[in-house]
């Protein structure tokens, strides 16, 4: 059992493998694993497999709780009744997840869990997962946390916070999970002293100013309460409606909802989906509320920026810089908010 | 905890064929477990996904009031793929509802005041289910003058036709059908909806205006019931939109930051103004 401490607690890093092993006996671990250059990730079973000086995993964690592809129900045609499918959940833990991952969590949330009714896969699969968040100490080129209320230390949606100093840990327990974590595991750690939070602060202090500040964000979702603006007809020109950004977003959480039928069953299979196809709002009728590339843009940005800020109080873009990443045809939503900011 | 997703199985008690054109029928469905049926609590406006398993789901309005006790009534135009199926099924058959969904008229400001409904086409389910509500004897007096006006391309495409001519002979309530084009022996108004509207003019005063139809009469009736003196949050309209969840989840019924399965589909016209002209 690792004591509370006012602090934090110190774990030397030759020690991360007893800490490792120590979780795995109560949780089955994923982290950013090394068999692909912390590019996804995976179960981890010890802490080599670990890569935790990745910059961002390419997906984002939110498969956990919301996977691409589930199924909500089966049945077959004997007897014409549906069954529902339930999540196969045991204790988990998101290791080494990075800031801006947790808070996009704590936004699917929001949807999920916080209105009636609460949506009961995910809530399975997020009530049996706690998530040991990993400050950033050197920000993507792509990064832009800090532009839209996220930070490479931003805590929110992590249960316990681990900053890399030099040669070790700094954790600190953030909610009640965290403690619980912390009373599961077995492991040499010593209580953080003031000289070490000066350390953290300045690895804070340093990652924030690699982070770059490119806009007023006030200025632009100011400007998007003009829902006519004359600026999406431009912007929407260089996109393909290839819909990748939606898939890497962490924040995105559209579904479709279909039957699959093989021979005598089936299944209803919940997928994830795209505004940014046409068919994501096309009536039986044949009318299109969005029938348009622009339009279909407009609703991203729209929704991130300003519909979720009303509906859930939140901005739902975290700044990861996915989307920027694998666009291709490099549309930079950085661009497109300095763009609107900037329209006068 | 109970699973949103899940449909409640009812079966398939009655099937009309409304129209001419024999594409709209109005399913009347029995639900199979005394405790869904029970827990099956809805008031008029809201509505319900039809689920056939190996198929899909489609978002209907309920057509049937709760005051009518013992079954639900859908009223479905063939158009896609779920509708299709619909159309093809036989009375006996299992099929699956979810729902309740989405918020109602507004029955709370309508107490004590005069209500108009304002309707066309195959968009009149929920209405006809409000109408059946006021109409309860339970029910009647907690609302005052109620005016109908309800139309259609032709005699043969009007809904529930036999409930029309008994509620025109009712002094209870002002039943006005109309038709762009009546045949030899149509006797009633021809024209327009919102024609039929202005001519009768209805007063504004203390009066609640519901009204459901297609877009092109929702355009022109509008800016009546304006020149009649009613204000925006005396008006309220009744939206659809592409849907899957029903629950605010999914993500593609939203009109700017109000998801119409969730908070509506009844939106009043002071609302909708606040709101993008994305419908």
């Amino acid at each position: 059992m690792v004591k509370r401490e006012r602090l934090g607690v110190i774990l030397s890093e030759s020690r991360l493998p007893e800490l490792i092993a120590s979780l795995t006996e109560t949780y089955r671990i994923f982290g950013p694993s090394k068999k692909d250059d912390g590019e996804s990730f995976a179960a981890i079973h010890k802490s080599e497999e670990l890569a935790l000086d990745y910059g961002n995993t390419k997906m984002s964690p939110k498969g956990f709780f919301f996977p691409q592809t589930e199924s909500l129900m089966w049945y077959d045609s004997a007897d014409k009744k549906a069954k529902q499918d339930k999540p196969e959940v045991q204790p988990t833990l998101l290791f080494g997840l990075r800031p801006c991952d947790a808070l996009a969590i704590s936004y699917l949330d929001k949807v999920f869990l916080s209105n009636e009714p609460q949506d009961p896969y995910y809530r399975q699969r997020r009530e049996a997962t706690k998530i040991v968040c990993l400050a950033c100490n050197s920000p993507s080129p792509t990064c832009f946390c800090t532009t839209v209320g996220c930070g490479p230390d931003s805590e929110k949606g992590a249960d316990i916070m681990m900053y890399k100093l030099n040669d070790r840990y700094l954790m600190k327990a953030l909610t009640p999970g965290g403690e619980e974590i912390f009373t599961n595991i077995d492991v040499e750690t010593e209580p953080a002293t003031s000289q070490d939070i000066v350390e953290k602060d300045d690895l804070v202090n340093k990652a924030c100013q690699m982070v770059k500040r490119f806009v007023d964000i006030d200025e632009f979702k100011e400007k998007l309460n003009n829902f006519q603006g004359p600026w999406w007809e431009k912007l929407a020109q260089k996109c393909l409606g290839c819909g990748i950004c939606t898939y890497f977003c962490p924040t995105c959480h559209c579904f479709d909802v279909t039957d699959e039928v093989v021979k005598q069953s089936g299944r209803r299979v919940r997928t994830w989906d795209s505004c940014m196809y046409p068919l994501f709002t096309l009536h039986a009728s044949g009318h299109n509320p969005r029938p348009g590339i622009k339009e279909r843009m407009r609703q991203r940005i729209m929704h991130k920026f300003n519909y979720a800020v009303e509906y859930y109080g939140e901005t739902f873009c975290v700044g990861c810089g996915r989307c920027i990443i694998h666009c291709p045809v490099n549309i930079d939503i950085r661009q497109i908010i300095m763009d609107i900011a900037e329209e006068r | 905890m109970k699973n949103p997703y899940m449909p409640i199985p009812v079966r398939i008690d009655n099937i009309n064929i409304e129209n001419d054109a024999r594409d709209i029928k109005t399913f009347r469905l029995v639900f199979l477990n005394k405790e869904d049926a029970d827990a099956f609590n809805f008031m008029p406006g809201q509505f319900a996904e039809l689920s056939i398993l190996g198929v899909g789901e489609c978002p209907i309005g309920i057509a049937s009031s709760p005051t009518e006790k013992g079954y639900l009534l859908f009223t479905v135009k063939r158009t896609g793929v779920v509708t299709t199926k619909l159309h093809h099924a036989e009375i006996g058959d299992i099929i699956g509802v979810r729902g309740p969904l989405g918020n109602t008229y507004p029955f709370e400001k309508m107490r004590n005041s005069n209500v108009l409904i304002v309707s066309g086409g195959f968009a009149f389910t929920t209405l006809r289910a409000t109408v059946k509500y006021i109409l309860d004897s339970a029910n009647r007096f907690n609302y005052r003058d109620l005016t109908v006006i309800y139309g259609a391309r032709t005699p043969g495409e009007l809904l529930y036709k036999s409930e029309l001519w008994a509620w025109e002979k009712r002094n209870d309530l002002a039943m006005q059908v109309t038709v762009d084009k009546g045949d030899k022996s149509w006797s009633r108004y021809e024209g327009f909806v919102p024609a039929v509207l202005k001519k009768i003019a209805p007063a504004a005063k203390q009066t609640i205006a519901l009204v459901c139809g297609p877009p092109i009469m929702i355009k022109f009736t509008l800016p009546v019931l304006k020149e009649l003196g009613f204000s925006d949050d005396s008006i309220f309209l009744s939206l659809e939109m592409r849907m899957k969840c029903g629950i605010g989840k999914c993500g593609r019924c939203n009109i700017g930051h109000k998801y119409v399965c969730k908070d509506g589909p009844v939106f009043s016209s002071a609302e909708l103004q606040k709101l993008p002209q994305e419908y």
